[in-house]
């Protein structure tokens, strides 16, 4: 049973499942807003809270995703609200700083993104994180995970090649998306 | 021939002669705003970060207390839990059947999540560490012929990745003993030990990496006093 039926359904466990498909994707998402982790780890909760109570209301027929993208974006946003608010208080610490909006287009390309990143074979994906993330060249990487730099162009390529395929896909018809 | 597709995944891996090919032909062209925004994406380090282990219990967790709180009536049972019962409910053959290949091949056996507590000679509660401040459980510790049959219902461990798993020590000061490994957070998991608790009166739960290491890792996820 899709996790959209399960959720319309009231199976608690779904939630569990749900999360495990795409607690990684929420938190990119809440990150990429708030550029805090403590914060973005309680808007991610929040969003999973959000996306139970409103589970009755779920079309069972549909990606789940999508909704999920968009009440993750808006917890964020619900949530440096809540905390810009409490830094107008003197008396109180917050880590509320800069929101990053880029709009709801490209919050979904980046849950992609980090989707399509997940769905990489291991040896491809190692290589991606050293070359974005560590800011590796191909010789730096081979040289880490000591294969012929030859081996480390090929799975570079290669996972290159499966972003772009990966992600050809057509953006969700957002005014059918409940946000709650 | 390398087709547009080629191109396309060299111009998005920073190939600069890929870049002049997207220049001259109409097809890429179209698809070179959005690759252009999918690279700049893989270089934002948000994009790459890992939420915190302990993140998907405090998620279910906060589901179930807010399913109790809008239910009239509502009693809070932990998601596992709740699971747990409805299969103890449904394969009570299962039990039988795990106890006798626990007794037939020693050493660690998975019996998740069978939600009923065992015969034991007694049983302590586990206190949770730093490292997993969420998790809690119960250690049951039965004497039989075969050693002493060591049950552990553990909930709010973090999910482990394939490449690490979980130990159970027993020890007194300047000595370890492993006495199994497994790599559930959430359910029943039984052991065994050849040594007593009297005379290793501590058990701990450590998370370890698969790296042919015997040695205990030092990082404790879990503790309890077996003292008899």
């Amino acid at each position: 049973m899709g996790l959209a039926r399960r959720l319309a359904s009231g199976d608690q466990d779904a939630i569990r499942d749900t999360y495990r498909a795409y607690g990684r994707l929420v938190f990119t998402v809440t990150l990429r807003v708030l550029g805090d982790r403590r914060l973005a780890e309680e808007a991610s909760q929040a969003a999973f809270v959000k996306l139970w109570r409103a589970a009755a209301r779920i079309d069972p027929e549909r990606d789940v995703r999508p909704l999920l993208c968009t009440i993750a974006r808006r917890c964020a946003f619900d949530l440096s609200t809540h905390e810009h608010r409490r830094a107008a208080s003197p008396l109180d610490e917050t880590t509320a700083g800069t929101v990053h909006d880029d709009g709801l287009e490209r919050t979904w390309t980046a849950w992609r993104v980090r989707e399509a990143l997940d769905q990489l074979p291991a040896d491809e994906a190692a290589v991606m994180r050293l070359q974005y993330l560590e800011e590796l060249t191909h010789q730096e990487i081979a040289n880490r995970i000591e294969v012929p730099i030859g081996t480390v162009k090929s799975r570079s390529f290669r996972a290159h090649k499966r972003l772009t395929s990966l992600l050809r896909d057509v953006a969700p018809d957002w005014d059918r998306v409940e946000v709650h | 021939m390398e087709t547009c597709e080629d191109r396309q995944a060299a111009y998005l891996e920073g190939d600069p002669t890929a870049a002049e090919h997207m220049a001259s032909c109409g097809d890429c062209q179209a698809q070179q705003a959005e690759l252009d925004e999918i690279r700049a994406l893989l270089r934002d380090p948000d994009l790459w970060a890992e939420p915190p282990d302990d993140l998907e219990v405090r998620v279910v967790d906060a589901v179930t207390l807010d399913w109790a709180d809008a239910t009239p009536g509502g009693k809070v049972i932990p998601i596992g839990e709740a699971h747990a019962k409805r299969r103890a409910r449904g394969a009570a053959w299962l039990i039988a059947a795990a106890a006798a290949v626990a007794g037939l091949l020693g050493g660690a056996a998975l019996t998740a999540g069978l939600g009923r507590g065992p015969k034991a000679d007694f049983s302590r509660d586990f206190a949770a560490t730093a490292a997993a401040p969420s998790a809690r459980g119960v250690v049951h510790l039965r004497s039989t012929n075969s050693g002493i049959e060591i049950k552990l219902d553990v909930h709010g461990l973090p999910r482990v990745p394939e490449n690490q798993y979980y130990e159970a020590w027993l020890g007194r000061p300047g000595e370890l003993v492993p006495i199994g490994t497994f790599h559930t957070g959430d359910g029943t998991v039984t052991l065994w030990s050849g040594v007593f608790p009297k005379d290793y009166p501590t058990l701990t739960v450590t998370l370890e990496d698969r790296d042919g290491d015997p040695a205990s890792s030092g990082r404790r996820m879990l503790t309890a006093d077996i003292t008899p």
